[in-house]
């Protein structure tokens, strides 16, 4: 099974741990070929808002010049998709954000309804597993909420199957994120 | 009357809805609203300047589309350079408000973007008033004159008008947020904006490629 790690720049240094490798390596130790893509904001154009990616190239973002597309195909073949980022107010970082913008074209711009609520279809047949892993030493109670909330509800747009949002803020839960994760990763392999 | 600036979070270069929001509640008001686009800000050569003149305001209001269920990544960029200069401010911080408006139905679909916002003052020292969440925002088709009274968008304009009623008198109140869609129901939403990406795609010749799936390596 593979897996894409999309991880920002700080969690090479997590009060001393570098949580991407980390991550790779338990990734990778529990069977899933990895893909880790370092995400840098500076590397990405931020999306515009101009829907060509549903209605000029349709699937495809009309921005060239970046990895965008590249790193919106790795997520399509993958089985499994963990975000590793600082929680900013409770969102993903700045750095995941602007790429998480510019991956709407693996969706399709029509409606659906899903839990009594308007959403977009699905433009593939599967969309991976969505593990949100947000680290922060200086996170407060309504941010982890905010976060935990956030991946939950993108778990409904990306259309994942299975969904765990995590929250590190410190060395005990990391031991403990890690045992959450091995729980999915058996659950998602099932 | 109080200074109020808009920080503009759609990346759209000219005319978007929130700007056409923020025309809206500046016609109402009667009142000159000095608004900053997000990209803008973090592109600016002087953007220290650009946050100065935005922290002298009395009511400041955050103006953004919902993007994959929370802020566009330029908001972000510019709120975490915004809270540098925060840090830094000696003088009185102004009121936040917030008005995200989703292309989805359901105008609960912002509560996350909203909260981050209040999240970001309660961290930065802004004080927060209230937000007020949007839904059905692919009718306000960036065109300020689609919110008014009367027709499918009058519960938006009422919810403004009240935001104003607000601002101008200085409402000292916690008020919890908002949400507000146009009165059309469900299926004609979907309808109309099903219809509109068939359209637009016909246009640009692409109608039978709408459902492609280029990254599919299964190609099923």
């Amino acid at each position: 099974m593979r897996a894409l790690l999309l991880y920002d720049e700080a969690s090479e240094n997590f009060n001393g741990v570098n949580l991407a490798e980390e991550v790779k390596n338990f990734l990778e130790s529990k069977g899933f070929t990895t893909k880790a893509r370092k995400i840098i904001g500076s590397e990405f154009k931020p999306c515009i808002g101009c829907f060509g990616c549903w209605v000029k190239t349709p699937g495809l973002c009309v921005l060239k010049g970046d990895k965008a597309n590249e790193i919106n195909n790795d997520m399509i073949n993958a089985q499994v998709l963990v975000i590793l980022t600082n929680i900013q107010y409770g969102s993903y970082s700045k750095d995941i954000k602007k790429y998480l913008d510019r991956q709407i074209p693996n969706i399709s711009p029509f409606f659906t309804i899903i839990n009594g609520e308007t959403h977009h279809q699905k433009r593939y047949n599967s969309y991976p597993c969505f593990v949100g892993i947000g680290y922060s030493a200086n996170v407060s109670d309504t941010e982890k909420k905010t976060f935990k909330t956030l991946v939950q509800r993108n778990s409904i747009n990306f259309h994942a199957p299975k969904t765990l949002p995590l929250v590190i803020g410190n060395e005990v839960d990391i031991s403990k994120g890690i045992s959450e994760l091995s729980n999915f990763l058996v659950e998602v392999s099932s | 009357m109080s200074k109020i600036v808009a920080l503009i979070g759609s990346p759209k270069p000219k005319k978007s809805s929130s700007s056409a929001i923020v025309h809206r509640i500046s016609e109402i008001l009667h009142k000159d609203i000095t608004q900053y686009r997000a990209l803008d800000i973090i592109n600016a050569p002087n953007r220290n300047v650009i946050e100065n003149e935005i922290l002298q305001a009395d009511i400041l209001l955050f103006v953004f589309p919902l993007y994959v269920d929370s802020l566009p990544g330029s908001l972000l960029e510019a709120m975490v350079d915004l809270e540098k200069t925060l840090q830094n401010s000696t003088k009185s911080l102004p009121k936040v408000y917030a008005i995200c408006n989703c292309g989805f139905y359901d105008a609960e679909q912002t509560t996350i973007a909203l909260d981050i916002i209040q999240n970001y003052c309660h961290k930065t020292g802004l004080t927060w008033e209230y937000g007020i969440g949007i839904g059905c925002g692919g009718m306000i088709a960036e065109d300020p004159s689609k919110i008014k009274a009367q027709g499918p968008l009058g519960n938006i304009f009422k919810v403004l008008s009240e935001l104003c009623t607000d601002i101008s008198q200085g409402f000292n109140e916690k008020k919890d947020n908002i949400f507000v869609k146009a009165s059309i129901p469900r299926f004609l939403y979907h309808f109309g904006g099903n219809m509109g990406w068939n359209i637009i795609a016909k246009h640009n010749n692409v109608k039978k490629m709408l459902r492609a799936k280029p990254h599919d390596i299964t190609k099923n």
